[in-house]
């Protein structure tokens, strides 16, 4: 047995540890109260702290510019993240402006974003490792636990199907139709596993990627469940990363690559799945870390080793062709190889990587770092707004205005 | 701004320092370190080896003043072989627990789903066994490794097979999973650069306990040698029925037969068998020859190579645990910072990827043992 260590815990001091602790909470209080000057609003009083189904309060607008990493730092930790408009720009210190280009239109430090969405309302939501974020007119609220506005932590995925909110987390799936009252659904509703990756809204379907294969949500309101065994080793690996949709082929990016599913076929039938892997193509990595399909109808994948197109149209690669992929990686002008977010935006695209954020334009790469006003290097997620394009790093959310971007 | 400094502020400190004294909020003197790995099933015998190792070093971490003064709580989790269950205890440690790291895990199935919650999470993970070269070249930033991946494992047993054994050909049998598959592929890239001919390449489903059908169907290639890249059970059964139908051939392995596990099922017919061997403790010095030594007198058996990697593993994290302390910096940049250790294992580090910088070496089953090989 090992020797006790001297500063373990004394048994017998339980007591005399709860009556200091009580003694220094009324010092601390009595301290702040009477000798700390007032800096700023008055904090929400405990009594008035949301609980679920509150609506949390609006964010201050007034709120510090950060103008280091230390500050955003700072904010991130804040119980309020503030909102940073271009107006306030002007009123910043020449650091700021000379750092920050006017192309952002909002910049909100928060904790990890790990997706976003955008409902028919124009509001945008922010999974985050904090919680739940909402951006309406200007203005961030954060939904945590902490306050009971949220039920759990982390939030890791999002997709809004014209009625509803549906947020994966990694306590199971929600839905909120307010975003105030969250309903969850898991395992025990047919979910494949509680561990939500990603989310996808098809129009008629919402697609699930879990840690434990696909479900989807049918139009009566039953949860099926796709696995490896269900498909006959169909869907390659069970850990679901990224989800998209592309007619009636449901696309599965794992870890052994894309899975697609012919969604006329019966899941069980392996005939209706094909895995492109990359070793029998040149797809960059098996890690499927973010999946988009474009407008027409183009394929990107964002993996470890790089950003990839698919040239080869899908019915062909079930019939047999060898898939062909177009790779930008750091030897075409990516800062690194690793891609996490992917967004199509009409011809071009955009992708977020752990060096930025990167626009490819007719091959020609474009990137953009927090020498730019990045809140943070890694970008995890990216969605499409009207006009806008909205950013989520380890850092937090920001919208870009594609036409001041383009001028 | 002036500030005042009075009373109340005196009070606090006092009876803050009070606090520190009785030892109030004990959770504020621990350091909760998450381990990820197999205490059950198949496995078990990697990840009860790591337990051990670990253990050890959290023993003597804590005795000589833990970290700044605090001590380090190893919080086990048997994720039992399952990656499923692997993933949820990651994310149970993490967001309930709020451990400031992870070691683990065994199977490389099991820890990359391990790490893709670290990674989301910004919690430095940390391996000792897994070998699949992907772990750490991903561009994951919280990924690391401190034991030599099958592209070196792979690779080395290519070179002496085809240059020292002289095997013109070698079929392969490995597991399905990421580790095996891998394992294999690395190796056939490898041999096929060498000029050896690959005549067959047969995966089966971990857990599989008859391998006859395989057997048999390579014996009649009547390949110069046999590669068996899979965990000690699988791997065992395969050379025993391998000499039970009369195959003659070298057998070579991974590090994943490189246990006493291994050797107990495989019994006489593991004699002969060459794999490698990330431990060496005949090639440690002072400080390995204790480690074998309080291994021995704590657990009455020899450590082997997954509780050598266990034990630096801890060493490891609490060498970082205390620069970041030191320095005021993230606990994952401190670790990315250790490019040269000197641990039980020998002299390693990691590289600009969070990776294993040290070679292999190779061992050959001699007696029952596994007998270093000269190189």
């Amino acid at each position: 047995m090992s020797p006790r260590h001297p500063l373990a815990r004394d048994p017998n001091g339980s007591s005399l540890a709860f009556w200091a602790g009580m003694i220094l909470v009324v010092t601390l209080v009595l301290s702040m109260r009477f000798s700390r000057p007032s800096t700023g609003p008055a904090q929400t009083a405990p009594g008035t702290t949301p609980a679920i189904g509150m609506t949390p309060p609006p964010l201050p607008a007034n709120a510090p510019i950060p103008r280091s990493e230390e500050r955003r730092a700072a904010v991130v930790q804040s119980d309020r993240p503030p909102v940073v408009t271009p107006a306030q720009f002007g009123a910043a210190d020449t650091a700021v402006r000379s750092t920050i280009p006017a192309w952002w239109q909002i910049v909100a430090p928060l904790p990890a974003v790990n997706a976003i969405a955008i409902g028919p309302d124009g509001l945008v939501w922010a999974a985050t490792e904090g919680g739940l974020a909402r951006v309406s007119a200007g203005q961030v609220s954060m939904m945590t636990p902490d306050d009971g506005s949220f039920p759990t932590r982390p939030a890791t995925a999002l997709a809004h199907d014209g009625t509803s909110l549906w947020i994966g987390s990694f306590d199971g799936l929600l839905k909120s139709q307010d975003g105030r009252r969250f309903q969850r659904f898991t395992a025990a509703d047919g979910l494949a596993h509680d561990m939500i990756w990603s989310l996808n809204w098809d129009g008629t379907i919402l697609w699930v990627g879990t840690q434990n294969g696909i479900s989807f949500l049918v139009p009566s309101g039953r949860f099926e469940t796709v696995t490896k065994k269900v498909s006959n080793g169909g869907l390659a690996d069970l850990w679901i990363g990224a989800m998209a949709k592309l007619g009636t082929w449901a696309l599965c990016g794992n870890d052994d690559g894309l899975s697609i599913w012919d969604t006329r076929r019966m899941a069980a039938n392996p005939a209706a799945w094909t895995t492109i892997d990359m070793f029998s193509t040149n797809l960059a990595h098996n890690w499927l870390l973010s999946l988009a399909v474009s407008a027409s109808g183009t394929i990107w994948v964002g993996t470890p080793g790089g950003l990839c197109r698919l040239r080869t149209p899908l019915e062909q690669v079930f019939g047999g062709t060898i898939a062909d992929w177009e790779v930008f990686n750091r030897s075409r002008g990516l800062p690194v190889d690793r891609v996490d977010a992917v967004q199509p935006v009409g011809d071009d695209v955009w992708s977020g990587c752990t060096g930025g954020l990167v626009r490819i334009r007719n091959g020609s790469v474009k990137v953009i770092t927090t020498a730019d006003g990045l809140l943070a290097s890694d970008v995890r997620t990216l969605a499409l707004g009207s006009g806008t394009l909205w950013v989520g790093t380890s850092g937090g959310l920001q919208s870009l205005s594609l036409d001041a971007f383009d001028r | 701004m002036q500030r005042s400094f009075g009373l109340p502020q005196v009070i606090a400190l006092l009876v803050l320092s009070a606090l520190i004294w009785t030892g109030l909020g004990t959770g504020g003197n621990l350091v909760k370190i998450g381990v990820i790995t197999p205490l059950t099933g198949s496995t078990a015998v990697y990840g009860l080896a790591v337990r051990n190792g670990l253990r050890m070093a959290a023993e003597g971490i804590n005795v000589a003043g833990g970290i700044s003064g605090r001590r380090i709580e190893l919080l086990f989790a048997d994720e039992a072989n399952d990656k499923i269950a692997a993933a949820e205890a990651a994310r149970d440690l993490i967001y309930r627990q709020g451990v400031v790291m992870i070691i683990g895990t065994v199977s490389s199935d099991a820890t990359m789903n391990v790490q893709r919650v670290c990674e989301r999470a910004r919690v430095p993970m940390l391996t000792s066994v897994s070998t699949n070269p992907f772990i750490t070249r991903v561009g994951f930033r919280y990924s690391f490794r401190c034991l030599t991946d099958d592209t070196v494992q792979a690779a080395e047993l290519a070179g002496i097979s085809v240059r020292s054994m002289k095997l013109r050909s070698v079929a392969i049998l490995h597991d399905s999973n990421k580790y095996g598959s891998m394992g294999a592929r690395v190796y056939a890239v490898k041999a096929a650069e060498l000029g050896q001919s690959i005549p067959a390449n047969v995966a089966f489903e971990n857990g599989t306990s008859n391998f006859a059908k395989q057997l048999e169907s390579i014996k009649l290639m009547n390949p110069d040698g046999l590669l068996v890249w899979g965990l000690a059970r699988e791997s065992a059964l395969i050379v025993r029925q391998a000499r039970e139908l009369g195959m003659r051939m070298p057998v070579l392995g991974g590090d994943g037969m490189s246990t006493t596990g291994f050797l107990d099922i495989a019994g006489p017919a593991a004699e002969g068998v060459v794999v490698t061997m990330p431990f060496n403790p005949a090639r440690g010095g002072e400080t390995t020859k204790r480690f074998m030594e309080q291994y021995r007198r704590e657990f009455g058996s020899e450590a082997d190579s997954f509780a050598a990697h266990g034990y630096d593993a801890l060493q490891l994290a609490a060498m970082a645990l205390k620069a970041a302390t030191e320095r005021g910096i993230p606990l994952r940049d401190a670790l990315a910072a250790i490019n040269t250790y000197e641990g039980v294992t020998g002299r390693g580090g990691f590289d600009a990827t969070g990776n294993e910088t040290r070679p292999v070496e190779l061992a050959l089953v001699k007696a029952g043992r596994f007998v270093p090989m000269a190189q």
